[in-house]
């Protein structure tokens, strides 16, 4: 744990610091089938850390109360060999077009070279909401009501609320959240997301996506309320030549204290000034 | 550099005291869980509010001057100067932000109450949200914070919300008031006009710059049903050439 936070305390974006090591992800040993529902269980082996000593005290689709990312450390065969790359469920590769696979490799190679395109952690800008499953710094708190589940996590001024009582719009306004709704499955919360402007990336190294990014998020608790398991599936045309998943799981800590964290009060010229801005603008009511 | 100090110092000490902390809340999880998992509360403050009128100078319920002490009283004359000439560099932050409570309350943007069993939340559109616990736990903080830890109570249909472990780099209003970071705020939230207003009673108490507690009265409205909470990011905004905290929105 110190490691990580060495680089937070060493102010850099840190948000960006941070929004790296989180975005390491985590991988379950015995994968269902991509895009199947979560199960009702993971196994002991799935989870990184102890099975927290918190069991939730709701009932099965009560979802409340504050949960702490797990993190895995990044595996050898990671998909392009560096932490903070998204990971399939099951490890295959992600099904990047060519066009995406060269603005990814791009961006990694910026990175490699020392000078990082600047993505919406950097900037403190908002990123995509499922960004908080792989913040294994910090809980999120999820609160929920009839008509809508809200996560709102310690990292960052930006709940992700999840419209229960609602379809999507016609023609969402493109935002960095998206616009999202969801319904219970059972005991399941099945939440689906669109309406994302490009301005995200969809991991810490520059995965990118366009505005055409659908997201079908399906979260449950697991091993008798002790943790929640969260999978995410991913399609994008113009990305990807097929939908893909990926998953997490979190632990019940109701013990923990919810912080603030704000991207803004650690701003410094010193750590951004190497940052390469691409060409896309944010432009207030119209992609954002 | 104070930030990052105390954000260290707060971050080592929250994972060297976790468990401490786990025991405690283990011994407490069964019994106060169970208590709290009742249905979620019958409250008709969930919704959509708008401050009423525009606040950038904080006056007592009576339309009065605060009871500052003498130091306080020549900090806020100062920036109050400063603030009418337009110069609000004394703010000594990004414009974006969050401004810490109370003055997030009674910035012209909506706020949306999103109350659970144990927390309500008060997300803000222009930028951020505030969790008030619920839980029946005293408010507390090991390092003051823009938003500082508030715990609330309904007395009735009134929500009542203590908040103490705010920073003392923020102000009360826009104009400037200055506090400390000993300030404990009391508010009663209370639902007026058939439900349409909402008054938000905020008490501040704070020895190092008033003479005694004093109270300021703050009034939302309630947006049309339906009305939802925009995305909006000042950081944007101020890329673009307009102002991070537009009075006229």
């Amino acid at each position: 744990m110190l490691k990580p936070f060495a680089s937070l305390m060493s102010g850099a974006a840190m948000a960006g610091a941070l929004a790296a090591a989180a975005q390491a992800q985590s991988q379950p040993a015995s994968p269902p089938p991509a895009a199947a529902p979560a199960t009702d269980q993971v196994s002991v082996a799935d989870q990184i850390g102890p099975i927290s000593k918190f069991k939730h005290p709701g009932p099965q689709g009560d979802l409340s109360g504050k949960w702490k990312p797990q993190f895995r450390p990044p595996p050898v065969k990671s998909a392009v060999g560096t932490s903070g790359a998204a990971r399939t469920i099951d490890d295959e590769p992600i099904p990047l077009k060519a066009d995406a696979s060269n603005l990814y490799w791009h961006r990694i190679d910026m990175e490699q070279r020392g000078s990082p395109v600047a993505n919406t952690a950097a900037t403190c800008r908002p990123g995509v909401p499922t960004s908080i499953f792989s913040g294994f710094l910090s809980p999120f708190e999820i609160i929920q009501t009839p008509s809508q589940v809200v996560f709102a996590p310690e990292l960052g001024d930006t709940i992700w609320a999840i419209r229960l009582d609602r379809d999507h719009p016609k023609t969402p306004r493109p935002t960095y959240r998206g616009d999202w709704v969801g319904h219970f499955e059972g005991s399941t919360l099945v939440a689906d997301g669109r309406g994302f402007n490009r301005l995200t990336w969809l991991d810490a190294i520059g995965l990118p996506h366009s505005e055409q990014l659908h997201m079908l998020v399906r979260i449950a608790k697991v091993n008798e309320g002790t943790g929640l398991r969260v999978v995410i599936t991913i399609d994008d045309p113009l990305m990807f030549s097929k939908p893909w998943t990926q998953a997490f799981t979190a632990e019940y800590r109701p013990d923990m204290t919810m912080y603030e964290i704000h991207c803004l009060e650690n701003v410094r010229k010193e750590n951004n000034e190497n940052l390469v801005y691409e060409d896309v603008k944010p432009v207030p009511g119209v992609n954002n | 550099m104070r930030r990052s100090f105390n954000l260290t110092r707060a971050r080592i000490a929250r994972r060297t005291s976790i468990a401490a902390v786990c025991l405690i809340a283990a011994a407490m999880a069964g019994e106060a869980g169970a208590a709290a998992r009742s249905a979620p509360p019958k409250s008709q403050l969930t919704g959509l509010w708008k401050p009423m009128g525009h606040i950038t100078r904080l006056l007592t319920a009576e339309g009065a001057e605060p009871p500052f002490l003498p130091e306080a009283k020549a900090v806020y004359a100062r920036n109050k100067a400063a603030f009418a000439a337009g110069d609000v560099s004394f703010y000594g932050a990004h414009p974006c932000l969050n401004l810490g409570q109370p003055r997030m309350n009674f910035i012209p943007y909506p706020v949306e109450i999103i109350e659970s069993r144990d927390t309500v939340l008060m997300a803000y559109e222009w930028n951020g949200y505030r969790r008030i616990d619920m839980t029946g736990k005293a408010p507390t903080v090991d390092y003051p914070m823009l938003n500082g830890a508030s715990a609330g109570k309904f007395e009735g249909a009134d929500l009542v919300i203590t908040t103490v472990g705010l920073l003392g780099t923020t102000f009360l209003d826009a104009a400037g008031m200055p506090h400390s970071e000993d300030m404990t705020i009391t508010e009663r939230l209370h639902l007026a006009d058939g439900g349409k207003v909402l008054e938000d009673r905020m008490t501040f108490t704070d020895p190092k710059t008033f003479a005694r507690p004093w109270t300021a009265i703050v009034r939302w409205q309630r947006l049309p049903p339906g009305t939802e909470r925009r995305e909006s990011v000042c950081v944007d905004r101020v890329s673009a050439g307009q102002p991070a905290l537009d009075m006229n929105h």
